[in-house]
């Protein structure tokens, strides 16, 4: 085998199509992410006014299944009260020499998602490895899943283009997350509203990264939104 | 002073007399003004012809003005069959007629009109069928000459509609004042409301009623507009109603699922409750050319006038049996016309007072009268009137006019009714079908329910909306003819009779969409078609445009008055969504196809290859040659994506279990980090997927499927687990891995310039997995042989998958690698004799027949399709499939039959050239005293019986001696 160093760079299923849509890549966490479309100043104020699409597809994704999940969960998340189905919780486990934070989605009596940032699922992985003789199973699902963040004003109308589900903020309000169809397609939504208004994390199977990134492209520019890149996103977060 | 044109201000008019717009109607420049329809800009133009009929091609004017007949349909900017009645104008657009040529005044089908006589209803179920010769031609003929409009196949559409999804506490369909009462009601009781009107403004029929009301309750003294106008205003002012104005609700579905076509959205709005205010259409008169440009309903001279400032005549006659006819003269008077006559059928005024007013400002009255027929060419110039009491033996009186106004009675708009699953009847009191019972969560108020006068249409609004914030089922007060209609009993049974006079006359148009006459109707009665559905199915009445609006009641009618039946015994067609027409790319919506790709997809596409679909997948086909690409595996090394592939990770303390019961082969005894092939069948014994099992750790197996049963398989997996244990669980990980299959006699040299995994056939033997890291990305590897050469599955986590396989191509240049596609695949496959599920088998073939027996462990515990497989066994194998090679350089195509003593005894289901024996060979299914060795077969290739003999090894490398190389 040759000595020669490897130097990996990890696509999401929506690069192609963000290329195509102008993106400006850069290398983040190991991932080649959009940077911006060509006007950061105009995402920021899609973000703002109207709505923004972001590719999620770096973020770490570990599924915990079985009949012991709940005491597992319970165990592991001392203190804490137990998480209805459907709901879902910002939470933090101490790793050897770093706190991650997670966001931790019930979606079934037996079953659990924790979702991590870009790199974490490894080692949240490891914190839910469970006792030999229990009945519970973890598995890294990050690469098996595609998402996009959906941000802003008109993110609940977006939508309404793609679901028959009902995201008000009424019905669906943050922290909160299901399982239904997606533009035809079985995908996951969780809520997570930012400071500044409704946001959304719409996860589904790779497989499906560029259609559903198409079909939701093109929704948002119908009402005025459109693709932002990490840079927006950043200033949004910081208050820019 | 001209005959039509703009008339002076009116108070509800919702055109800006200020703001011009500029259109073309079949190349006359057009002024309009803002706010003006296509059709009310035309009227005030002095054009009053806007098409030709369906099938007779007679001229046709306005007739509903509100969007629901078919007389105005014209092409706009190239889409046809807009309604002109309710598109707004807009700068520069272009408007065309339809269905006449050269012109629309002079038609040169309208000489069809002269042989009607020839083509009575039904005229091509019975006539021109033979010979069959004929039947083409005038198949061809018909369909040319009817029709509504043309399809222009250049232009391309701009997908303009999209789809859009809400949900309501209530949903009111109607910006009618029922509707708007039940809204603001619905509003004080706390809930959110979408208001669902069809037209620009709320209002409903009080937009253009310029009638004062002294008797309803908080709003003495105010005219209709009034009364529209400050319900509107106390709307817009709520918080919780949301208005959706030009939106037509075309389907109700179960639990109170509405379709609604709101401008470029189709919106699927879901409701916890729904008020039905859809209101009543008026209902036209039937009478000898009652189609003439000039004839009109009541309401839409009054729209006219009241919306749009138009004078729609210079001298009307008004044909009426209820006081909404007494009313049009007024307005019209008001409006500068002349009005020579109101001809009433009831033998009494409905309204005396009324009556006496119109009398008062010098109309004359004409009361037990009806019209007989009309007269002129492309204009009515006057009515013939008589008794409608059967005194036809007077002579009719003539009337000259240039305007008729026909008012007869209303027929509810309870479609949406019906396909909630109300239950109507006819009340014979007021002489309208009205709703006796509605579903839970459904209500009706308005003139859906038979209620006429605005007070009371008020007071059922605020009920039905008050109604919706609790559980209370929907009540269904009967309509009171005393207080709250306007048609009485004598109206109804004066109605009657005007239908009863018209049905020996072969021009009393019933059905406008269709050309239908009255005639038409009770030739198909004496026909045997008395019941309403095959009626209506033979007539086509109510089949058109319009749906039934303008002539379901009539149809019913005479239909009742022909075979002396009651309206309730003969009952009513079914409505069925599409309410109103939607465009089929208003359903459709953006177009979008969701298509799987591999992670690598797009340096396929960068490599030329040719994609297909393959299931939902995008797969490259091959990348210039399919032979070539072939020849290089078996000479050099070749790399196939092969991402589709199902994948599932199978955990648990009872997965081997679990495998053993689904798989027809045995998994409990394969060591860790082996591999088997394993065939799955389903409870009958058939072939349903096959795949390779991975056993990665004691309690983990990693599964491969089929690449368009992934889904299916793991749904199989899920519905037997209860049978296997309590402690498996599945997870799909087809998107989580990108996989390629690396084989070739230089596969092994390549792959190792890239891993430090022993790669040595001693090392890594056939049928075994590794887990390391390849170019640096974890993987597993799996050597097995799908296509005959030493090889390896390497899976991968999918972001990786560009970069894997430009580091595999890039390692294996030195080695002459190349990219093999689908095409390849399958031609390297078939010389190893594997089969694909689906592509060789079908749903009835067994393990036995396709001789993988070898694959069938009935030595085991109880599994998935062994009752079917020795079942199968026990009554003897008919057929089987084999291998076979053609004794010329013939291919034949998959599918085709192998022949044997003249008939069809078995079929193709693979067949390619060989690179290896440079022949076409291919798998088939034959009788099985044929599945011998050297046999001969007889394939049939473009007509000719071609031989072949049947081989049942691999026709490469049948010993497996360079896959375990």
């Amino acid at each position: 085998m040759s000595t020669r160093e490897w130097i990996n760079e990890r696509r999401s299923a929506m690069a192609r199509l963000e290329l195509l849509q102008g993106a400006v890549m850069s290398e983040l966490n190991g991932w080649q992410q959009p940077l911006h479309y060509g006007d950061g100043a105009s995402e920021l104020k899609m973000l703002r006014e109207s709505v923004g699409i972001h590719d999620l597809s770096p973020r770490g994704a570990v599924r915990l299944v079985g009949e012991d999940a709940v005491s597992l969960e319970t165990g592991l998340f001392s203190g804490q009260k137990e998480l209805a189905v459907g709901q879902a919780r910002e939470c933090r486990i101490a790793a050897e020499n770093e706190t991650v934070s997670l966001l931790e989605l019930r979606l079934a009596r037996d079953e659990f998602i924790f979702l991590t940032a870009p790199g974490d699922a490894e080692t949240v992985t490891e914190f839910l490895r469970s006792p030999p003789a229990s009945c519970v199973h973890t598995i890294d699902i990050s690469s098996g899943l595609a998402g996009a963040g959906i941000v802003g004003p008109q993110a609940t109308f977006l939508l309404s283009m793609i679901t028959e589900l009902d995201v008000s903020s009424e019905a669906f309000p943050s922290l909160r997350c299901v399982q239904s169809r997606f533009a035809d397609v079985p995908g996951l939504l969780v809520r997570q509203d930012a400071v500044t208004g409704p946001a959304y994390q719409l996860y589904f199977t790779r497989e499906y990264g560029e259609y559903i990134w198409e079909v939701i492209t093109q929704a948002a520019h119908h009402i005025g939104g459109g693709p932002v890149g990490t840079e927006a996103i950043k200033r949004l977060q910081d208050g820019c | 002073m001209n005959r039509v044109g703009r008339n002076i201000a009116q108070p509800g008019e919702i055109i800006d007399r200020s703001a011009a717009v500029e259109f073309k109607s079949d190349g006359r420049t057009i002024r309009a003004q803002q706010g003006d329809t296509i059709l009310s800009a035309l009227y005030a133009a002095g054009i009053t012809t806007f098409s030709r009929s369906f099938k007779y091609h007679r001229p046709r004017g306005l007739l509903c003005a509100a969007g629901h007949c078919p007389n105005c349909l014209v092409t706009v900017d190239g889409e046809p069959n807009v309604r002109a009645c309710i598109r707004p104008v807009a700068p520069g657009m272009k408007v065309q007629h339809q269905n006449a040529w050269p012109s629309l005044r002079w038609d040169f089908l309208s000489i069809l009109d002269r042989f009607h006589w020839l083509m009575p209803v039904g005229f091509y179920y019975k006539a021109l069928h033979r010979p069959k010769l004929l039947w083409l031609l005038a198949r061809g003929a018909i369909r040319r000459v009817g029709g509504l409009g043309s399809i222009d196949i250049e232009r391309v559409p701009e997908t303009k509609f999209h789809h859009r999804s809400q949900h309501a506490d209530v949903a009111v369909v109607g910006g009618g004042p029922a509707g708007m009462a039940a809204a603001l009601a619905a509003a004080d009781q706390g809930s959110q409301i979408v208001l669902i009107d069809d037209q620009p403004h709320l209002g409903g029929h009080l937009r253009f009623d310029q009638q004062t009301y002294d008797s309803v309750p908080g709003y003495q003294g105010k005219t209709g507009v009034d009364i529209a106008r400050a319900m509107a205003q106390s709307v817009a002012e709520s918080d919780s109603i949301e208005v959706m104005s030009d939106a037509t609700v075309f389907g109700l579905y179960q639990d109170k699922l509405l379709s609604i076509l709101a401008g470029d959205w189709r919106v699927t709005l879901r409701a916890k409750r729904v008020v039905i205010a859809t209101g009543a259409h008026e209902v036209p008169l039937i009478f000898e050319n009652n189609d003439l440009p000039g004839i009109m309903l009541a309401s839409a001279a009054r729209r006219l006038v009241g919306l749009y400032g138009i004078r729609p005549g210079a001298n009307a006659v008004v044909a009426t049996n209820t006081e909404l006819g007494y009313q049009t003269a007024l307005e019209l008077l008001d409006a500068g016309v002349n009005v020579a006559a109101i001809v009433d059928a009831n033998l009494e005024s409905p309204k005396p007072g009324l009556s006496a007013t119109v009398s008062a400002r010098g109309i004359r009255v004409l009361q037990g009268h009806r019209l007989v027929k009309a007269t002129g060419r492309g204009q009515v110039k006057g009515v013939l009137v008589a008794p409608v009491d059967g005194s036809l033996q007077s002579r009719p009186e003539r009337i000259p006019c240039d305007l008729v106004c026909m008012s007869g009675g209303y027929q509810p708009v309870d479609a949406l009714l019906q396909q909630a699953g109300g239950r109507l009847s006819f009340n014979a009191k007021i002489g309208e079908s009205v709703p006796t019972h509605l579903p839970s969560g459904i209500y009706a108020a308005g003139d859906v329910m038979g209620t006429h006068g605005l007070a009371t249409q008020l007071t059922q609004g605020r009920l039905a909306g008050s109604s919706t914030a609790g559980d209370w089922n929907s009540s269904v007060p009967a309509a009171d003819a005393n207080d709250t209609v306007v048609q009485t009993a004598d109206s109804v049974a004066a109605a009657n009779a005007l239908v009863s006079g018209a049905q020996d006359d072969s021009r009393s148009f019933l059905c406008f969409c269709e050309d239908v006459t009255a005639k038409d109707v009770t030739f198909a009665i004496d026909e045997g078609f008395e019941d309403i559905q095959t009626l209506k199915r033979y007539t086509t009445v109510s089949m058109g445009p319009c749906q039934g609006k303008m002539c379901g009641k009539s149809l019913a009618a005479i239909c009742a008055d022909y075979t002396r039946r009651s309206i309730d015994e003969i009952g009513a067609t079914t409505s069925r969504p599409p309410y109103q027409p939607v465009p089929l790319a208003a359903l459709s919506g953006p177009s979008h196809m969701p298509l799987k790709r591999s992670p690598m997809d797009r340096l396929h596409r960068e490599l030329g290859a040719s994609m297909v679909e393959s299931g939902l997948w995008q797969r490259p086909l091959d990348y210039g040659s399919a032979q070539d690409e072939a020849i290089a595996v078996r000479q050099r090394v070749g790399i196939i994506d092969v991402s589709t592939l199902g994948k599932l990770d199978v955990q648990g303390a009872d997965a081997p279990a679990l495998l053993d019961l689904l798989y027809t082969n045995t998994f409990s005894d394969l060591g860790v980090g082996r591999v088997r092939y394993g065939l799955m069948c389903s409870d009958n014994g058939a072939i349903l997927d096959d795949g390779t099992v991975t056993r990665l750790a004691q309690d983990r197996f990693f599964v491969t499927t089929t690449s368009g049963n992934a889904d299916m398989i793991e749904d199989w997996f899920n519905w037997w687990m209860s049978g296997a244990g309590p402690c498996v669980h599945v997870t799909n990980v087809t998107g989580a891995y990108g996989a390629v299959n690396v084989a070739g006699p230089l596969a092994r040299e390549a792959l190792s310039k890239l891993t430090d995994i022993d790669l040595d056939p001693d090392k890594f033997r056939y049928m075994r997995s590794r887990q390391g890291q390849v170019a640096g990305v974890p993987c597993l590897l799996i050597r097995i042989g799908f296509v005959g050469e030493a090889g390896w599955e390497l899976h991968f986590a999918s972001e990786h998958g560009e970069y894997l396989w430009e580091s595999i191509t890039e390692a294996g240049r030195e080695f002459g690698i190349s990219s093999f596609g689908l095409e390849a695949q399958r031609i390297l496959r078939l010389e190893k004799g594997h089969i694909i599920v689906g592509q060789d088998t079908d749903s009835t073939s067994n393990p036995l027949e396709t001789r993988s027996e070898w694959a069938v462990h009935l030595n085991k515990a109880d599994f998935i399709g062994r009752g079917g497989i020795t079942g199968a066994a026990e009554r003897g194998i008919k057929q089987k499939l084999v291998g076979f090679i053609m004794e010329s350089g013939l291919v034949p195509e998959d599918g085709v039959p192998i022949i044997s003593e003249g008939r069809p005894v078995g079929r193709v289901t693979s067949a390619r050239l060989s690179p290896t024996l440079g022949k076409g060979f291919g798998l088939a299914w034959v009788p099985s005293h044929l599945a011998e060795e050297g046999a001969n077969i007889e394939v049939l290739i473009s007509d000719y019986e071609q031989t072949a003999s049947v081989t049942l090894r691999p026709v490469y490398d049948p010993d497996g001696v360079r896959l375990r190389s």
